[in-house]
C-alpha cells in the first residue's frame, strides 16, 4: 500500500520538539555565518570600517582592483609558497602521526598509564599561541635557551634559530604536531572504539599479532574518518592561522615565514585595508573550496566514501 | 505524558534562552565602566545629564614601569570622579597594549567595531581625508582654547598638525626631539679606564673592551643594545642614533643634487658604510643576535639587570630603568657618578665628522577626535584642563598629597613646581594623563628619594631639546607627508618597505654580501622605488 504523503506542517508538528532544540544552532548559523557572507561585498570596494556596516552601501565600488594588487604584489607567490608549505609539513607529519599516536594509545592495556598518556598528549592543545611562543622563543633562545645551551655543551656555536630563514619551518612545524597529534588523536581513538570486537578475537584465533591487527582491522575499520579528516584538513590548507607566525616571525625571516594571513593582517588591520583583506580571503576561501572538491572526488575514486 | 511534554517545553525554551544570552554578552577586557561607556554616551547623574567620553590612550602614558597591568580600580575610580568634579564630564579611558603593532591593532579594531571612541592619538594624515576625525580649529581658536594653543606655539607644534588650508587636526603630542643620544655606562667606563666617547673611534675601543671585560659574567655581557624600529621601518631607531656619523644627511630624506629628486635615506651615500659597521658589531657580538626581534620588556629587562654596556634606544627605555638598576647596584657611588648612564653632551662624531644623532621631527602625530563623536566640546573640555601644569601633575602621578607632594626639602618649592612622588599607594598607571609633551613635561622639576633631580627629569629639561648634539633630518624639516596619497599613489609601498627591511638585515646578520648592494638598489627600483621618489618628490615640491 502506498503511504500518504505528509505535508511538510505535519512533521514539523510532529516533531515539533527536536525542531524546536535545533532552532538556536539553526539560527546561530544564520546570524554569524550565513549573513555576515554578505559583507564579501567589501572586497570589491574602498570600505572605511570607521563607517561601520552603513559603509559597505555607501563605499566606491572598485571591481577586482584589490585582487590585482594582490597578485601582481611581489611577495604573492611567496606568500602562498610559504603557507602551502608549512601547512603540508604539519599535515604530512602531524596527520599520520596522530593516527600511529591513536593506534599505540589503543593497543595500551593499562589503564591508568593510558589516561595519563592520553592527558599529556592533549595538554599542548590548551596551551594558548603565546605560551606556546614563549616557550619556542625560551627554548632557542641565545641567552641560555636550552637547546643552544645543549649546542654549546657539545662544543657548538649558539644558532639565532627565530633569526634565520632556514629554520623557521622546522621549529614551526615540530611545535605544530607537539600541539596538535594528541587533540586530533582523539577522534581517531573515538572511531577505533566503535570497531567490532570480535573481528579482533577472530584474528588473534588466526595467529595475528599486533601489528597484523592494526594493518588489517583497526586502520580500515576507522579508514572513513580518516578520509573524512583529511578532506577537512585539506579544506583549511591555505587557511593557516596567523598567531603563531606573528608571534615568531621578524623582518629578517620574512622569506619563509610570511605568510598570507599574516600580510593580511599587516595590510588589512594594521593600514586599516579591510576591503584588501577580503579580497585576499575571498581568495583562499575559494581555492580551499576547490582543493575540498577536489579531495573529495580524489577519495571517493579511491573506493573511500567521502564527505557527502 | 502532559509533565514530559511540559518538561520538553522548558528545556528547548531555556537552551535557547541561554544562547541568545550567550550571543548577547560580551567581554571586552576593558575598564568595567567603559563597557557601560560604549553603550550610551550620555548618563543621568543626580537629575543631571553628564557627558561621558572614550579616550583610547595611546599617547605613551601607560609605558612606565608597573603599568602593564593597568591601574588600581580604586584609583581609577578616584580620578574619574575628580576630573567630573572638576570638569562636568566623566572620562573612561581604555588601555592600549604596550607593544605598538598591537595598540595599533586594538585601536583598528575598536574603530572598526563601532565601539564608542570619541579621542585617540595618531597621524591626522591617515584619518583626515576620509572624514573619520573633526577639524579642531574652531576648538583650538576659541577663547577656551588660547591657553592650550599658547602653550604648543612657541614648540612650533602646531604646524605639524595643520594641513596646507591651515586646518587645525589635532592637539600636538609631540616637538621636535633629540632622543636617539648614545647612553654608557659610567661604572664601566671607570673598569675600562676610559673617558666619556666623544667619536665613533673612541665608542669602538669602549664597546670592545666591554666585550673582552665582560663585566655581567658569563659571556652575558651586551656591550651595546640597539633596538628595531616599527613595523615597516626596522633600522629606523638605529639610523637616528648613528646615521649622522655616515650620511650627511641623517635618518632623513634627501634631495639628490643629480636630478633634484626626493629619494631615501637608504640609498644614500655613506649608507652601506653604516651597515657596514653594524654587520661587524653583529659579527663580533658587540650587539646581540636577536637585536631585530628582541621586544620593549626585553629591553627593559635586560636594562634592569645591568647586562647592557651602551644604548642606542629610545631614551625614556634607560630613564625608566634606571633608578631599579642604581638600586641593584649596592656599591654604586652617588658622589662619584650621580647616574648609572652618561653620555656625551656635545654628542658623538662620526666617521665623516657630523654629528651621529639625527633630530627626530615632531610630525604629525596628536590627540584626534571622532567624527562619530557626540560631545566634541566635553573631550575639548578635558583637555584644555589637562593641559594645565597642576592638573597634569595630578594626571601624572595621581591625586596630590597621596602620590605626589611639593619638595620639603628646597624653597620655593611651588613656586618652582618642585615635586617628589610619593610611593606606597595603589598602582596608578597614568590613565587619565593626556597631556603628555615636553611643554608641560619640563616644568616640574622631580626629586627622587636622596633630594636629586630624577634622571629623566633632567634629561627632559637639560637634554631633549638640545638640538646642538644633532643633525638635521635632510629635507625633512617643516614637511608633513599625506600618508593616505603616498599609500595611493604607490602601490608597491608595502612591498618595497617589507623588502627594504628583510634586506637591510640580510646585510647587517650577514646573510647578503655587501658585494651585491647595488644589486639590491637596482632590486629596490625594479619594485617601485621609482613611484617612491616621484610621490615623495611631488609632495615635497607642494609644499616646499
Amino acid at each position: 500500500m502506498k503511504e500518504k504523503k505528509r505535508s511538510l506542517w505535519y512533521y514539523l508538528k510532529r516533531d515539533k520538539f527536536i525542531y524546536l532544540l535545533m532552532l538556536p544552532g539553526l539560527l546561530w548559523y544564520i546570524i554569524f555565518c550565513y549573513l555576515p557572507m554578505f559583507g564579501i561585498v567589501i572586497a570589491f570596494e574602498d570600505y572605511k570600517p570607521f563607517f561601520g556596516i552603513e559603509g559597505i552601501f555607501t563605499a566606491e565600488w572598485v571591481g577586482f582592483k584589490h585582487f590585482i594588487k594582490f597578485f601582481r604584489s611581489a611577495y604573492c607567490f611567496r606568500l602562498i609558497k610559504n603557507t602551502l608549505l608549512l601547512s603540508v609539513y604539519s599535515l604530512i607529519w602531524s596527520f599520520p602521526l596522530s593516527i600511529m599516536l591513536a593506534l599505540f594509545i589503543n593497543e595500551l592495556r593499562g589503564r591508568r598509564f593510558k589516561k595519563v598518556v592520553q592527558t599529556v598528549s592533549y595538554l599542548p592543545h590548551f596551551l594558548s599561541a603565546v605560551i606556546i611562543c614563549g616557550i619556542i622563543r625560551t627554548l632557542t633562545s641565545v641567552d641560555g635557551g636550552l637547546i643552544n645551551g645543549i649546542i654549546l655543551a657539545l662544543g657548538g656555536e649558539s644558532i639565532h634559530f627565530l633569526g634565520q630563514p632556514e629554520w623557521f619551518r622546522t621549529i614551526y612545524t615540530v611545535s605544530e604536531v607537539w600541539q596538535s597529534i594528541g587533540w586530533e588523536s582523539i577522534v581517531f581513538i573515538a572511531a577505533m572504539t566503535g570497531i567490532d570486537k570480535e573481528l579482533y578475537e577472530a584474528a588473534m584465533v588466526d595467529g595475528a599479532g599486533v601489528f597484523r591487527r592494526m594493518w588489517s582491522i583497526t586502520l580500515p575499520g576507522i579508514m572513513p574518518v580518516i578520509t573524512i579528516m583529511l578532506i577537512l584538513r585539506v579544506g583549511s590548507i591555505l587557511n593557516l592561522g596567523y598567531e603563531k607566525v606573528l608571534l615568531l616571525y621578524s623582518p629578517q625571516i620574512y622569506s619563509t615565514a610570511d605568510i598570507i594571513s599574516t600580510y593580511v593582517y599587516r595590510e588589512g588591520v594594521l593600514n586599516q585595508n579591510y576591503s584588501f583583506a577580503a579580497a585576499v580571503n575571498l581568495f583562499t576561501s575559494v581555492i580551499s573550496m576547490i582543493m575540498v572538491l577536489a579531495t573529495n572526488k580524489i577519495t571517493k575514486k579511491l573506493g573511500q566514501g567521502g564527505i557527502w | 505524558m502532559k509533565c514530559k511534554k511540559m518538561a520538553a517545553i522548558l528545556l528547548s525554551v531555556s537552551v535557547f534562552c541561554v544562547n541568545l544570552v550567550g550571543c548577547g554578552s560580551e567581554a571586552t577586557g576593558e575598564n568595567p565602566g567603559a563597557q557601560t561607556a560604549q553603550k550610551e554616551s550620555q548618563e543621568v547623574t543626580s537629575g543631571e545629564e553628564v557627558p561621558t567620553i572614550v579616550i583610547y590612550n595611546n599617547s605613551g602614558a601607560f609605558s612606565v614601569t608597573g603599568a602593564e597591568a593597568g591601574s588600581d580600580e580604586s584609583v581609577y575610580k578616584e580620578m574619574q570622579d575628580y576630573i567630573l568634579q572638576e570638569t562636568g564630564v566623566k572620562v573612561e579611558i581604555i588601555m592600549p597594549p604596550s607593544d605598538g603593532s598591537a595598540a595599533a591593532e586594538k585601536l583598528n579594531l575598536l574603530l572598526a567595531g563601532g565601539d564608542q571612541i570619541d579621542a585617540w592619538w595618531g597621524s591626522w594624515t591617515d584619518y583626515a581625508s576620509d572624514g573619520i576625525i573633526l577639524p579642531l580649529t574652531d576648538y583650538v581658536n576659541s577663547p577656551e582654547g588660547k591657553a592650550l594653543y599658547e602653550l604648543w606655539e612657541p614648540w612650533g607644534a602646531w604646524e605639524g598638525v595643520k594641513d596646507i588650508d591651515g586646518t587645525i587636526w589635532a592637539i600636538p603630542r609631540m616637538t621636535d626631539t633629540t632622543p636617539y643620544q648614545v647612553f654608557v655606562r659610567n661604572d664601566w667606563l671607570d673598569l675600562a679606564g676610559m673617558e666619556m666617547p666623544k667619536t665613533m673611534e673612541e665608542f669602538n675601543e669602549y664597546l670592545y673592551k666591554i666585550k673582552e671585560l665582560d663585566p655581567y659574567g658569563n659571556g652575558e655581557t651586551i656591550p651595546l643594545l640597539i633596538e628595531k624600529g616599527g613595523s615597516t621601518d626596522v633600522l629606523d631607531r638605529v639610523e637616528s642614533v648613528f646615521l649622522g656619523g655616515y650620511v650627511e644627511t641623517g635618518n632623513g630624506k634627501w634631495i639628490d643634487p643629480e636630478d633634484n629628486k626626493v629619494k631615501p635615506e637608504w640609498i644614500a651615500d655613506g649608507y652601506v658604510d653604516f651597515l657596514k659597521q653594524l654587520n661587524q658589531w653583529y659579527k663580533d657580538g658587540i650587539i646581540h643576535k636577536e637585536s631585530f626581534t628582541m621586544d620593549v620588556d626585553t629591553i627593559k629587562r635586560d636594562l634592569s639587570k645591568g647586562c647592557v654596556g651602551a644604548t642606542a634606544i629610545w631614551y625614556s627605555r634607560i630613564m625608566q630603568t634606571e633608578q631599579i638598576l642604581r638600586e641593584s647596584m649596592p656599591d654604586f657611588n652617588r658622589d662619584k657618578h650621580t647616574y648609572v648612564w652618561g653620555m656625551n653632551e656635545a654628542g658623538m662624531i662620526g666617521p665623516n665628522g657630523n654629528l651621529v644623532q639625527t633630530k627626530a621631527m615632531g610630525g604629525n602625530n596628536g590627540l584626534l577626535i571622532s567624527s562619530k563623536c557626540k560631545n566634541p566640546e566635553a573631550v575639548m573640555k578635558f583637555v584644555e584642563w589637562s593641559f594645565e601644569w597642576e592638573n597634569y601633575t595630578n594626571e601624572m602621578y595621581g591625586p596630590e598629597g597621596k602620590y605626589w607632594q611639593y619638595n620639603p626639602d628646597v624653597e620655593n618649592a611651588e613656586e618652582n613646581r618642585d615635586v617628589v612622588p610619593l610611593e606606597g599607594e595603589a598602582t596608578y598607571a597614568r590613565d587619565f594623563l593626556v597631556s603628555l609633551g615636553l611643554p608641560l613635561e619640563i616644568q616640574t622639576t622631580e626629586y627622587d628619594d636622596d633630594g636629586i633631580q630624577t634622571m629623566e627629569n633632567l634629561w627632559l629639561q637639560e637634554h631633549l631639546d638640545d638640538f646642538d648634539a644633532t643633525i638635521e633630518p635632510g629635507i625633512e624639516s617643516g614637511v608633513i607627508w599625506d600618508t593616505a596619497a603616498l599609500a595611493e599613489n604607490i602601490p608597491t609601498l608595502n612591498d618595497l618597505n617589507t623588502f627594504k627591511d628583510e634586506e637591510l638585515v640580510k646585510f647587517v646578520n650577514g646573510t647578503r654580501s655587501f658585494d651585491t648592494w647595488e644589486q639590491f638598489v637596482e632590486e629596490c627600483y625594479a619594485m617601485g622605488l621609482n613611484d617612491y621618489i616621484e610621490e615623495y618628490t611631488r609632495q615635497y615640491n607642494e609644499q616646499k
